[in-house]
Order: C-alpha cells, then structure tokens, then sequence
C-alpha cells in the first residue's frame, strides 16, 4: 500500500493538541465544503424541498382567500409585508452564501495551518488566513462544477434504473431486467463512489498544489480512479473516528443536558414548595437556579463546540497527510 | 492620512467605540420611528412591520456607509466620533473586501467561544482582536479626551432620541384617549340629563 496509515492517524491525533490556533482556525471548517453546497443546490431545485412546502402553499392560499383575513388586511400592511418578504429572503440568500464562504474560508485556513506545523515552519494565524482568503471562491466553483458534473452522470443512470424496474413487470425479460438493475446499482454506487473520493483532494490540489480548478477537478478524479484501494481504507478510517467522536459527543452531550434538566426541575420544585411559606421569597431559589441553568447550556454548547474543533482539526489533518502521501510519487 | 497623527494602539477605547456606534445607530432609528410611527394605534400589526422594516433597512443603509467611511475615514461613525482609526499592514485604510471579510467573517471568529476573540485585544501586545489578526489590521486612538468626548456626545444623543420618542408617543396617547373620552361626554351631555363630570376629568389627568 502506498499509504501508511497507522502512522497518518497518529500524526493526526498529534495534531489536535499543538497549537491553540487550530482552534480558532477549525471553528467553522466543521461542515465538509460539499454537503453545504448540496444543502444549497437541494433546497433550491431538490423534489423533495417542493414537495415540503407544498402544504405551507396550500394554507397560505387559504388564508389569503377568506374574506375576514382580507377585510383586516389594510393596503399599507400588505406593502410592509411584503417589503418584510424581500428582505428576508434577500437576507436568507446572503446568509447562504456567507455560510458557504465561512466554511470553505475556515476549511482552507485550517489545512494551512496544519501545513505550517507538520512542516514544521512558524505557525502565523495571519498568514493562514491570507493565503485561505486567495483560494475561496475557486474551491466553492471546484466542488459545485464537480457536483454538477457528478449529477450529469447520475442522471442517465437513474433513467436507465427506472428503465429496468419498468421492465422487470415484463414476465419475457425478467433476467434481462435483474442483471440490468445490478449493472445499473453497481454504475451508481461507482460514480457516487469515485466523486466522493475525487472531492477529498479537490482543496489539497488547489491550495498546495497550486492547480486551477478545472484543472484540479480532472486531476482529482483521476486519483480517485487510480488509488481506489487506499480511498476505500481512508473513507472507512474516517467513518470509523466520526462514529468514535461522534459517540463521545453525545455522552458529553447527554451528561451535560441531563445536569441542566436536573437543576432546572429541582430548582422548580423547591420554588413551589417554598412558595407556601409567605416569609421566603422565591428569588432566593429562582435566581442561583436561573444562573447554573444559564452556567450549564453555556457549558453544553462550549464542549459541543470544542469537540466539533477537535473533530474538524483531526479530520483536515488526516485529510492533509493522506494527500500528502499520496501525491509525493506523483 | 497626515503623518503628524499621534497614533497609539487602542484597546480599551473600542469598547467605548461600539457604545458611540450602538447610541448614534439606535438614536437615528428611535428619530425615525418617531416620524414613521402612526400613534394612534402604536401596537397595530403594521407599526411593528415599520419598525422591523425600517431596523433592515438601517442595517443595510449602515452597512453601505460604513463601507465608504471605513475605505475614505478608517472607521464607522462610532470610531471616528471617539477618534479610531482602523489600518492595514501598510498604513492604509481598508478596502472594500478586507472591510466585508473584517465585519462578516473575522467578526464571526471572534464572538466564538464566549466572544473570547474580542477579549483577546487585551492580551495582545498590539490590541488585536482575533479579526484584526485574521485581516492584519492594526486600531489606533489618538487619546483619551477624544474618546470620552465622542462617547459622550453619541450617549447624549441617544438619550434624547429616547427621551422624544416616547414623550412623543405617550403625550399623543393621552391627548388621543382626552379626545374620546370628550366625544363620549358631548353624546352623553346631548342624550342624558346633566350629571357630574368633575371626577371623571380628574381621573383622565391623573
């Protein structure tokens, strides 16, 4: 195997606790670059989204057609609200956008600071964050043409699967149609594969590797094709530490959670019951309630957040080494 | 930018920097809501949509002059009231994108974790906050006079932007409520036989 990755995994975990700037760094690289922009794309022109506001529609345009909803609706009401529709939408919009840039903008400062350290160089959160700033909007363009790409090919597929399924009721051809159906599977999960894989080098090659991104999309599909061996393992290794960290997050998560819900009830509790008594007042017990409730969500989301860095930063690492690796023969 | 500026890393006074910017910003939305705000009826479902419309607007409006103040002036209203400057590595005052990147992105960095990045100009040995060290921009004041003067004025300002906007509202209210209850009295003095109303204006005063 080209790659060693006991000693990649290693490194990795070496990684987490170096340097407090990862930190800061991984704040925001928690989302992979991809799922954002899939999120986006699927919300806009997704099936699935269309079918959920569906019922929404449908109320809305009940409630536009009754007449005591119309008589309470003045002319001027009507014009505001509709200013508020805009706007909101304007500013969903650039969330969206500044969400997809915060992401890859973290994801790139991120891999460069863990470049820094494992070169060993002198680490500089500033220049991280400069040089991740020269390479957002390629790798956003890199992941959407590549999705786009992907979604071509999987089209044809998806006809040719419902192709099959249609003749699988034709009792003549039911061999054909099963042998199809599995051809049709096995060609779908190999694109989806392969784009999957191709995706984990598209920053490296862009970032370090200093390649355009078109460029950079052909290269990495054709690393995917051709270490499909070692992107299986790492894909598996990285699934593996998701569910590990993921598990240990929940049980922080569930700990944390259940103290507050404790405190919160015990504090309600003594509340009411010294509530009879006239000469107590109740903000002795409702105020220090109130202030370890507030001390332990603060609690909760801080370990939540710090268990996503170190997630993020053992992820990027593992990410950096592995194309490190990779490419050095190249 | 005139060299003969004496410039000093400022740390403390950007506090009192986003007090200015939060009064003046406020002060300019309480004046408007004065002028927009129908005092009939100032809890109807349209005056709460004024009101939200109009704090987007602001924003916005905020957001398109603090661009050009921060690329011609080196700061938004609150810092060039108090007399801060905001700089790049090469002493200039930011562009266009190292501003939006500043305000969205380095800003975002720092109110993380407990807004630890905002904290951090006080352990920083050139008052950088951690989206100043993103963007490697650097904040001076040009004194302490300065700055009180600029948060002095700017709390002044929004105290009495306060102060119109509510005198304004509730003297309407109790002008519109002495005007109904007159109604009422002239229809019941037309149908009924006299009766006292002494009590009743002594309570509308109170």
């Amino acid at each position: 195997m080209k790659v060693s990755f006991g000693e990649i995994i290693s490194n990795s975990f070496a990684m987490m606790f170096k340097n407090k700037w990862l930190y800061v760094l991984s704040s925001f690289a928690i989302v992979p670059v991809l799922a954002v922009i899939m999120i986006f794309l699927g919300s806009f022109v997704g099936e699935d989204g269309i079918q959920k506001t569906e019922p929404y529609r449908n109320n809305f345009s009940d409630i536009q057609n009754q007449d005591k909803y119309k008589e309470k609706i003045s002319p001027e009401t009507a014009i505001n609200s509709a200013v508020f529709m805009f706007l909101v939408l304007l500013f969903i919009i650039i969330f969206i956008i500044l969400g997809l840039y915060l992401v890859t903008y973290s994801s790139n400062a991120l891999l460069y600071g863990v470049s820094f350290i494992s070169e060993n160089e002198d680490f500089s959160i500033t220049e991280a964050s400069l040089n991740a700033r020269k390479n957002v909007w390629p790798i956003i363009g890199a992941h959407t043409i590549s999705s786009i790409f992907s979604s071509f090919l999987l089209t044809p597929i998806i006809f040719l699967f419902n192709y099959f399924d249609n003749l699988l009721q034709n009792d003549n051809y039911v061999i054909f149609a099963i042998i199809g159906l599995v051809l049709s599977i096995f060609l779908f999960l190999g694109v989806v594969l392969i784009y999957y894989f191709s995706t984990n080098y598209l920053s490296y090659l862009i970032l370090f590797k200093k390649k355009k991104f078109t460029m950079a999309i052909v290269y990495s599909y054709k690393l995917a094709v051709k270490n499909i061996f070692e992107n299986f393992v790492y894909s598996f290794l990285q699934f593996f530490f998701f569910i590990f960290t993921g598990s240990i997050g929940l049980v922080v998560y569930l700990v944390l959670y259940g103290l507050l819900l404790g405190v919160v009830s015990l504090g309600g509790i003594t509340t009411l019951l010294l509530g009879q008594l006239e000469n107590i007042s109740l903000s002795i017990i409702a105020i220090p309630t109130i202030l370890l409730a507030l001390f332990l969500g603060l609690a909760i989301t801080q370990a939540v957040q710090l268990l996503k860095c170190l997630n993020s930063i053992f992820f990027y690492t593992y990410n950096y080494l592995f194309n490190k690796e990779i490419l050095k023969n190249e | 930018m005139s060299s003969n500026e004496k410039l000093k890393y400022a740390s403390w006074s950007r506090i009192l920097a986003s007090t200015s910017y939060f009064c003046i910003t406020w002060g300019i939305f309480n004046l408007l809501c004065l002028v927009l705000t129908d005092i009939r009826d100032e809890k109807s479902l349209g005056n709460v949509l004024v009101w939200i419309n109009l704090s987007i607007i602001l924003n916005i409006f905020f957001l398109i002059l603090n661009v050009i103040l921060y690329r011609f002036f080196g700061g938004d209203i609150g810092k060039l009231v108090c007399g801060i400057k905001v700089k790049n590595a090469d002493m200039q005052y930011l562009s266009i994108r190292d501003f939006l990147f500043r305000e969205f992105i380095g800003k975002t960095f720092s109110g993380l974790f407990l807004f630890l990045g905002y904290f951090y100009i006080f352990f920083n040995k050139k008052s950088q906050a951690f989206h100043d060290l993103l963007t490697e921009t650097y904040v001076f004041d040009s004194g302490l006079k300065r700055v009180l003067l600029g948060t002095l004025i700017s709390t002044i300002f929004y105290v009495v932007s306060l102060f119109l906007f509510y005198n304004f509202i509730v003297s309407n209210k109790v002008l519109d409520r002495m005007e109904n209850h007159l109604r009422i009295l002239e229809i019941e003095m037309n149908q009924e036989s006299p009766k006292n109303y002494g009590d009743e204006f002594q309570s509308l005063l109170k």
